[in-house]
């Protein structure tokens, strides 16, 4: 009973670990709408 | 419900804008005595009398409506853009006692643009001691406006500041400068191509520099307008300029006074000194000297108590709650990940502490200008020194703070250089391994950990600059940004904003940093744990018959080792083995390598993680440090030698790894193209130094 208890603490506790991580490092980021760079010769305008 | 007023605040660099911000709003914005702290505008909400509440933005500072960066951009796009939900209801330029004659120069500017504007003279606690008076209702009468006297290192001034916002709509419209009379003919015929626009507003329009988006230029066509070349247009811009000062200097002749007598030399005398050619150097090689030695010796403490205390608490958990895999992941994974970064909290915030201070002080200004001409030589403009210093607390501001660079080369070269300054984030890394390989003797009273992390901070800080010298000639910038630094006064610290700067990057750099390295020691301690195939699950089996003549506990030890080379760390591990062996690292450093990716203090909480894992004594009571100094390889030799420290710290100089600054520069430069350039060729470098180093020392 201890060992299954313990065993879903670890699978919750795992799971919530590489949902953060996949969130923070691989969630596709908003667009960004302005246009942040400089004036001449990048591109981006 | 009542309104919610829009409150922009505006002023030249370094007025102390984000003071007044967070003395409003209650929060602890960044705030720091040299320009080009804010690069983007910030918002807070600010109560004011009668429930009444207020949307305050912070904006990047900016000396005229005449942008030329994409700081500066962001004032005006949101000055020009009446259908911006930010657009204010009410305008308040902040200016610096010392400097009004110039603060008022963008004060006439937002005025002319029909936008209610208060003036707040800031830093109102200097005046006495500078000599300065000034007739605030005779002011107020010529510029039509209210003026608000405030001292924000005193906190006067504030709410008098707050009953002005909020009955802002009692201010005068009135403009200063009366704009046809800077080309009569020329805003006669602007006049009759649109009439149903303000002429002022479609001046800032013609004649900005910078791209504006979407503001109103589709509401104001142009096209249909023939308007003069670039360079009559700059003449006309000069001449607004000479009219706007014109009015300006009637105005102070009239409304302020000076004291010369009064305002001592002492500022001139200690510039002298500080921005020497020779003892300007001096001097900051001392403060530097002194910092990390600091960092050293009053950090040792708390540092190993924090170290212990972890130590003792994952015994605690594995001796106290019943056996099972979630009591070893809470004591193997979860705490020796966090001691891994609570360790540093120290040195980190005794870093920060000494950074406040010199920003606070205006030291931090001086030491710009003795930069930029060390900048100058290798093809940098002084504009890139912000950003290079900002990046010794971390690289993503340091980049953000580029924006203030209008030569887009020059601020691709700058963006790209400055992850090689030394962070916050090596520091964790730097401090465990110069600890375990850098012997603790001293040299003229400077112990020889404290010289090593200085010369970590310069190599640092060499390599940055040679690599722009390289992009100078490979990129080939024809022109530079025009670099124009605004020396501040000095002043003695204070107190509550440096220790705001230290509470909060402190905690900045254990939250965001300890979450990662908490997600990454838990998926971690997983994969170290279980492992496929026979050589994992029968490894008992396996070491009892291959060691028969053991004793119990080194029969356990034996055991846990193999479990882990057979996990699915181990495997990984010593799948990447064969290309970190050439500079001296096992596969667990691999591992660590790998994962600090991430961030890169996640380093010391993944070797935390594993070793504590690969040992099965759990009375141990081991700590971080002595649990890497004691790891050895299968014949004996330690892993933590000289050759391989070094060539880790030198590693981790060069190397990019850092997944959220690749993202900022990505964000930056609107490209992928740059970022991975700049991963890839600071890998390679890092690899090439870190493998020749190995190999002549090992």
């Amino acid at each position: 009973m201890n060992n299954t208890f313990q065993t879903i603490l670890v699978i919750i506790t795992v799971g919530f670990a590489v949902l953060f991580l996949v969130k923070k490092f691989l969630w596709k980021p908003r667009k960004n709408s302005n246009n942040s760079c400089g004036k001449d010769d990048c591109g981006c305008h | 419900m009542s309104k919610q007023i829009n409150v922009a605040l505006i002023g030249n660099p370094n007025t102390g804008k984000t003071s007044v911000f967070n003395a409003l709003t209650g929060l602890n914005q960044k705030v720091g005595n040299y320009p080009g702290i804010t690069v983007e505008k910030k918002e807070g909400l600010c109560k004011l009398p009668r429930g009444v509440k207020a949307h305050i933005i912070d904006l990047p500072g900016t000396y005229s409506l005449n942008a030329s960066s994409i700081d500066e951009n962001v004032v005006i796009e949101l000055l020009l853009n009446k259908n911006d939900k930010d657009f204010p209801d009410v305008a308040v330029l902040i200016s610096d006692v010392e400097n009004l004659k110039r603060n008022l120069l963008l004060f006439t500017q937002i005025k002319d643009l029909k936008i209610p504007t208060i003036l707040v003279i800031n830093m109102a606690d200097r005046m006495n001691r500078k000599g300065i008076s000034i007739n605030i209702p005779l002011l107020e009468q010529r510029l039509n406006t209210i003026i608000a006297l405030v001292s924000t290192r005193k906190n006067e001034g504030i709410q008098y500041l707050k009953d002005l916002i909020k009955n802002y709509k009692e201010l005068s419209l009135k403009p200063c400068l009366d704009t046809s009379t800077i080309d009569v003919e020329y805003f006669k015929n602007l006049n009759n191509a649109f009439p149903n626009q303000d002429l002022f507003k479609l001046w800032l329009v013609i004649t900005q520099d910078v791209n504006f988006g979407n503001v109103e230029r589709q509401e104001i066509d142009l096209s249909q307008f023939k308007t003069k070349s670039h360079s009559e247009l700059k003449r006309l811009q000069q001449k607004e300029t000479i009219k706007r000062y014109q009015f300006i200097n009637a105005v102070l002749k009239e409304g302020q006074t000076i004291d010369t007598s009064k305002a001592t030399g002492f500022r001139a005398k200690f510039d002298r000194i500080l921005t020497h050619k020779v003892w300007g150097y001096v001097i900051f090689f001392i403060i530097l000297l002194t910092i990390f030695q600091a960092i050293y010796d009053w950090a040792s403490v708390p540092m190993d108590f924090i170290d212990a205390s972890f130590a003792s608490l994952s015994d605690w958990i594995k001796n106290t709650f019943s056996s099972g895999v979630f009591t070893d992941l809470l004591a193997e994974g979860i705490v020796a990940g966090i001691g891994g970064i609570v360790i540093f909290i120290p040195q980190i915030a005794f870093l920060f502490l000494f950074i406040s201070v010199l920003e606070e002080s205006g030291y931090m200004s001086r030491v710009v200008f003795l930069m930029d001409r060390v900048m100058r030589r290798f093809g940098l403009s002084g504009k890139s020194v912000v950003p290079l210093i900002s990046g010794t607390a971390c690289a993503i501001p340091a980049i953000m703070a580029t924006r203030n660079i209008e030569n887009w080369k020059e601020r691709l070269i700058t963006i790209l250089v400055t992850p090689f300054i030394t962070c916050s984030a090596r520091l964790p890394v730097y401090l465990i391994i110069i600890a375990l390989v850098i012997p603790e003797g001293r040299l003229l009273g400077l112990s020889y950990q404290a010289l090593t992390l200085m010369l970590l901070y310069l190599i640092g800080f060499g390599m940055s600059v040679f690599s722009a010298y390289i992009l100078n000639k490979v990129l080939k910038t024809k022109s530079k940004s025009f670099f124009v630094i605004e020396m501040p006064s000095y002043k003695i610290p204070l107190l509550k904003n440096v220790a705001i700067t230290v509470v909060e990057k402190t905690k900045t750099f254990v939250f965001e940093a300890g979450r990662i390295i908490l997600a990454i020691s838990v998926v971690l301690w997983v994969l170290a744990s279980y492992g496929p195939g026979k050589s994992f699950t029968n490894a008992e089996t396996i070491v009892r018959s291959e060691n028969p003549s053991l004793n119990t506990i080194e029969l356990e030890d034996k055991i846990a080792a193999h479990k882990l080379e057979y996990s699915y760390i181990g495997i990984i591990g010593k799948g990447i083995e064969p290309v970190i062996k050439p500079l001296g690292y096992d596969w667990k450093i691999g591992i660590a390598l790998v994962t600090s990716f991430a961030a890169r203090e996640v380093f010391v909480g993944t070797l935390a993680t594993i070793y504590s894992v690969g040992s099965a004594d759990a009375e141990q009571d081991d700590t971080i440090k002595n649990q890497m100094a004691a790891e050895v390889y299968p014949n004996g030799n330690k892993i933590f030698t000289l050759a391989s420290g070094i060539s880790l710290l030198l590693f981790y100089a060069f190397a990019m790894q850092c997944m959220s600054t690749l993202a900022i520069v990505k964000r930056e430069t609107n490209t992928w193209k740059w970022p991975m350039i700049q991963l890839f060729g600071m890998s390679s470098i890092a690899y090439i130094v870190a493998l020749i180093t190995f190999q002549l020392l090992k």
